[in-house]
């Protein structure tokens, strides 16, 4: 190698090392830029994401209510399901507001009542099934720093809206309309666009009694769900 | 032991074990009952008569039946031949309970409430009372105001144990209340 080669080189990597060292400290600098962008005090306001999509999966059991005993006292007992949709707009710091729908369904077989071993014929399976649509004011706070992968959101969702629902033992039942409210409180883990957790809550639907029975049918439950979704923008 | 003495203790080992394996023994026995919304079969083929201030209304479902009753008198009969299981308490088997709510308490709870209990043994029915003659069923309102949501039969066995085979005898499931009840006024809780 010449002298001459041997400079031009020598000045190359120069150059390659004084641009890899730019690199690094433009780098740092976005780094130190972002850390001083997100104080602890407004992490978790800039950091909720604009739009919440969210579905969820809820069991439980029903409220409390004249009719349940009285199925109770048929035999009649068990866990009422949901399917839970909605999507919520962050509109002002950790307040937002969304529309939410509940599908709920129930079929149950009738249990052998008291000390009874058996039963003398065929029973009729009782179903009901009812839809909801609300609008909820969802509260959001974060737990967890944003910088790490995953996040913690805890959410307080309230709702009031309509709803209506039919109960049947013989396939021949209409429907009947009724107001509907209730919430849950949401413990979700976030990562960059995923979300995923766990909820407990409770609503009311109160349809118009069939018969004399002058307390409502209330079509609620207290539950337990598993909800996951995803955030946009 | 000779060898005659062992054929022997095999054959009674063998035949206790055939007994015992033939199935309930001592005082064991079943409860049947009929399916609930017995109900929605009576009023399906019409099989009541009301008296009175009573009505047919909806049950837990709209597709269901109920009768109110009252305020005031009322009642609501079903007859001794709607149901086959009627039968086994007229022979002494069963008991008819009905479902009931108190209207006219503020707050109330359903409860299953004794129709009909068994008759009195053979040894000390009347002759006039066999069993052909006994009446149709009857829920009076006593002049409250009640909802009647269901009724139903339990039809309880017991079966002798041993190596006979098992035999129905009558168990009469609540010995407190008495015999023969076939019209009741219910009573607020």
């Amino acid at each position: 190698m010449s002298a001459r080669a041997f400079s031009r080189a020598t000045r190359a990597l120069f150059a390659a090392v004084l641009a890899l060292a730019s690199t690094l400290r433009s780098a740092n600098a976005h780094a130190e830029d972002a850390g001083a962008r997100l104080s602890p005090h407004d992490l978790d306001v800039v950091d909720l994401p604009p739009w919440s999509f969210r579905l969820g999966v809820a069991g439980g059991v029903p409220v409390p209510s004249l009719h349940e005993r009285i199925l109770a006292e048929e035999g009649y007992y068990g866990t009422r399901w949901a399917f839970m949709v909605s999507a919520e707009r962050r509109v002002h710091g950790h307040l937002g507001i969304g529309l939410l729908g509940v599908y709920a369904l129930r079929s149950v077989d009738a249990s052998l009542r008291e000390d009874a071993t058996s039963v003398i014929g065929p029973s009729p399976t009782y179903s009901e099934r009812s839809w909801i649509g609300a609008v909820e004011l969802p509260l959001t706070f974060l737990l967890g720093h944003p910088r790490t992968t995953f996040a913690t959101e805890l959410c307080l969702a309230p709702w009031i809206g309509a709803g209506a629902g039919t109960l049947e033992l013989y396939d021949e039942a209409g429907w009947q309309a009724g107001p509907a409210f209730g919430g849950d409180l949401r413990l979700l883990w976030r990562g960059r666009r995923v979300v995923g957790g766990v909820s407990v809550g409770g609503y009311s639907l109160r349809v118009d009694t069939p018969g004399a029975i002058s307390d409502p049918v209330d079509l609620g439950m207290f539950f337990f769900s598993a909800l996951g979704g995803f955030d946009v923008g | 032991m000779s060898a005659e003495a062992k054929r022997t203790m095999a054959l009674i080992a063998l035949a206790c074990g055939a007994c015992l394996d033939l199935g309930p023994s001592g005082s064991e026995g079943t409860v049947d009952l009929t399916p609930p919304r017995l109900l929605d079969a009576l009023c399906a083929r019409n099989a009541y008569t009301l008296e009175g201030r009573a009505a047919r209304i909806a049950g837990p479902t709209a597709d269901s039946c109920a009768f109110e009753l009252g305020p005031g008198p009322g009642s609501v009969t079903f007859p001794r031949d709607a149901v086959p299981e009627f039968t086994e308490v007229e022979a002494g088997y069963g008991v008819v309970n009905v479902l009931v709510v108190d209207l006219g308490a503020r707050q109330s709870a359903p409860r299953w409430t004794l129709l009909e209990a068994p008759a009195p043994p053979a040894s000390t029915v009347e002759p006039a009372e066999s069993p052909a003659s006994l009446p149709d069923l009857t829920v009076n309102s006593g002049g409250g105001h009640w909802a009647v949501l269901d009724i139903e039969v339990k039809v309880s066995q017991t079966f002798s144990g041993g190596c006979s085979v098992p035999r129905r005898t009558r168990r009469p499931p609540r010995p407190s209340v008495p015999y023969a009840h076939r019209s009741w006024t219910p009573t607020a809780s």
